[in-house]
């Protein structure tokens, strides 16, 4: 049984339609009968606000002993760890940051960019009453994620709130640094910083064979026409997100080493007036596993490490 | 299976409405035959009969994106319903011998229509009927007169029969 | 008493208890500006970009389940919102954008800073309108944060002509609405049954 509550069972949910939860019944709330049946057919579709919907069904269900099948749910998560090996050297890898932001805050509205620090968060983040994620995820609007943290930070000025992003979507609103310092938001901003657009450059490596056209941030006019091969012989990045943070008056903390994280965030978390930028310098060819290519179904998702058909096609 | 639908949308009599649904048909690549719309007894609604092709299950989809449009306050599925259906159409037929215009007024005669303006070579003819009824006309009057026929449509208006109905 | 579309608007913000709004001003907005000024239960957020504050009002919105409100002026403050409209809105996100607009008599015109703000915002928002009188203002703003919220949340647009913000006109805004709905009631009943539902509905108002 597949019970959901307000999901648009959209392409990115579905993966293959038509290998889509094929035994299930699926149960549907929704408050828009457009999104009822509209790309698979549900088998009970309730139209309504989920908050009546589920208070109603509260009302009615009865307690079942489920020890056993949490159990079941637990071996699987030992035997299929979500946390992959990474190849970082430093440690500072998106797993680490995300799960140091889960030890060290309570009260937290965590919102994220678009891209790869988008399906981390959303792989990593524990989710809690006291903790809540705000996500471009219908339209996955690059830039998002920072200005949707100060409107978030205004709303509620005794949570603490982080934006995740990568440097590619901070850069799409930076200027907004200028309207946290003035207003005195003290907002934390992890930017996961790998120098590319790293979703598409992931996609270029598994279905491009790494041609990496138009995703790298560092390139610069010096550069060879055709480059694939990230090393420390790269131009520097630009900007320094450090100077740059410091320009608008706001504190900047680069961590390169896995030991650092937790301080940062400490130090960000204890600001009262101002903004943070901590710019998390990880792995350039960091990937998000695992990871299910357009048009295949979610059993076919790839963990890393496959052979890959290179001719695989992405629509 | 792809078939052709009506339905009939009563909508706030707003500037911009014709342009929201007309948008609506054609960001979502629905496939529009015909649309009329005009005001009603009450000045502050209109109504529109919209001509469609689709499947079962797009059209469901497409009755309940139109049900969700807040300028939209009905929406009627005449799939099922009884119902008047009339489209005004006119037809010219130019470069008329005398032997085109006996053959134009015995059309006339037989499809009951009424031929509004004239000279020596040109006819006009009203066709005030069903969406078949005109196909059915333009077929014939195109075999007979070829490319000297000069059409325009204006899509079909339909209303909820009391006992009779056409098709 | 008589008061301009302006300072219509600024108290209709403040009986829909909007505590925040994100704005950029510009001249077709500027009188909006201008009765917002010093106004103390409104805080006005600047950013440096409109899309930072269509994203910003869309965070507010979001972790606090009200409607998030902003104002920006005519032409290339209305496009550069539509980025952040079609993000919320795809996400059914509450907010009521207020984008200024030319002079009524000048709409069409390709004036300074005009585009069709209406029509190229309708596809990405659940409703969107252009006030064209005066005495619609206080209707159009209630209705418009009811339609946010409501039902499946979304975005609605507001476009305000400069006109209209100048013009002097009723200070009702949603008590017309009571007014009005009051006025039909008395239509259907006699009066005296209508004073004893008012009674009934003040003092009969189950706690929420």
């Amino acid at each position: 049984m597949l019970f959901s509550i307000g999901v648009r069972f959209n392409d990115r949910i579905t993966g293959k339609i038509s290998e889509f939860a094929k035994h299930a019944t699926i149960i549907h709330i929704d408050i828009d009968p457009a999104s009822i049946s509209r790309n698979i057919v549900v088998d009970i579709p309730i139209i309504a606000d989920a908050r009546n919907a589920i208070g109603a069904l509260l009302d009615k269900s009865i307690s079942l002993d489920i020890e056993d099948w949490k159990e079941q749910i637990n071996s699987w998560k030992q035997l299929h760890p979500l946390d992959r090996p990474q190849n970082s050297v430093s440690g500072v890898t998106p797993q680490a940051i995300i799960h140091e932001i889960n030890a060290l805050f309570d009260n937290l509205i965590i919102t994220t960019d678009v891209g790869q620090n988008q399906l981390w968060t959303t792989q990593f983040l524990e989710i809690t009453e006291t903790k809540q994620m705000l996500t471009s995820g219908g339209l996955g609007t690059m830039g998002y994620g920072f200005p949707a943290a100060m409107g978030a930070k205004l709303g509620n000025p005794k949570m603490d709130v982080i934006s995740i992003c990568g440097d590619g979507g901070m850069q799409m609103n930076i200027q907004e640094m200028a309207t946290a310092v003035v207003h005195e938001l003290p907002i934390i901003i992890c930017i996961l910083n790998n120098g590319y657009l790293g979703n598409v450059r992931q996609w270029q490596e598994m279905f491009f064979d790494k041609r990496y056209s138009t995703t790298c941030m560092k390139r610069r006019e010096s550069c060879p026409v055709i480059c694939n091969t990230p090393s420390e012989d790269c131009p520097a990045y630009t900007p320094d997100f450090i100077r740059l943070a410091e320009s608008y008056g706001a504190k900047g903390i680069r961590v390169q080493r896995v030991e650092d994280i937790k301080p940062a965030l400490l130090e960000a978390k204890a600001a009262i007036k101002s903004p943070t930028v901590i710019e998390f310098i990880i792995e350039r060819e960091e990937n998000v596993w695992p990871i299910v290519p357009p048009g295949n179904s979610l059993a076919e998702m790839f963990m890393g490490g496959e052979n890959r058909n290179a001719e695989q096609k992405v629509d | 299976m792809q078939n052709k639908r009506w339905i009939s949308l009563f909508v706030e009599n707003e500037v911009g409405v014709l342009a929201r649904i007309s948008g609506l048909f054609s960001g979502k690549s629905y496939n529009l035959n015909s649309l009329t719309a005009g005001t009603t007894e009450d000045t502050t609604i209109s109504r529109m009969t919209i001509s469609l092709t689709s499947d079962d299950q797009t059209f469901e989809q497409i009755k309940k994106q139109l049900n969700r449009s807040i300028e939209v306050i009905k929406v009627l599925d005449f799939s099922e319903t009884d119902i008047h259906m009339k489209e005004l159409m006119f037809v010219k037929i130019c470069n008329c011998t005398g032997e085109d215009m006996m053959e134009i007024n015995r059309i006339i005669d037989v499809f009951s229509l009424e031929l509004i303006d004239s000279d020596t070579h040109t006819a006009l003819v009203e066709c005030v009927q069903t969406e078949n009824k005109n196909n059915d006309l333009i077929n014939l009057l195109i075999k007979n007169f070829g490319g000297r026929v000069e059409i325009i449509r204006g899509g079909s208006v339909a209303i909820e029969a009391i006992r009779l109905s056409e098709s | 008493m008589k008061i301009s579309g302006a300072d219509l608007f600024v108290k209709a913000l403040m009986e829909e208890k909007v505590d925040i709004l994100f704005a950029y001003p510009g001249g077709q907005a500027i009188e909006l500006f201008n009765a917002l000024y010093g106004v103390e239960s409104i805080k006005v957020i600047l950013p440096r970009h409109e899309q930072g504050l269509v994203h910003a009002a869309d965070g507010y919105a979001r972790s606090t389940g009200r409607v998030g409100v902003c104002l920006v002026t005519s032409g290339p403050g209305a496009t550069n919102l539509v980025t952040g409209i079609a993000t919320a809105n795809y996400d059914s996100v509450p907010l009521v954008c207020f984008t200024g607009q030319v002079p009524t008599h000048l709409i069409g015109n390709d004036a300074f800073q005009e585009v069709d703000t209406v029509g190229i915002v309708r596809s990405i928002s659940k409703y969107a309108i252009t006030v064209r009188n005066r005495e619609d203002l206080g209707m159009i703003i209630k209705k418009a944060f009811y339609i946010a919220k409501s039902g499946k949340p979304g975005v609605v647009v507001v476009d305000l002509p400069k006109d209209i913000q100048q013009k002097l006109g009723s200070d009702l805004s949603a008590t017309w609405v009571f007014m009005e709905v009051m006025r039909l009631i008395m239509q259907l009943t006699n009066v005296m049954c209508c004073f004893l539902l008012v009674y009934v509905l003040m003092t009969g108002l189950p706690e929420r």
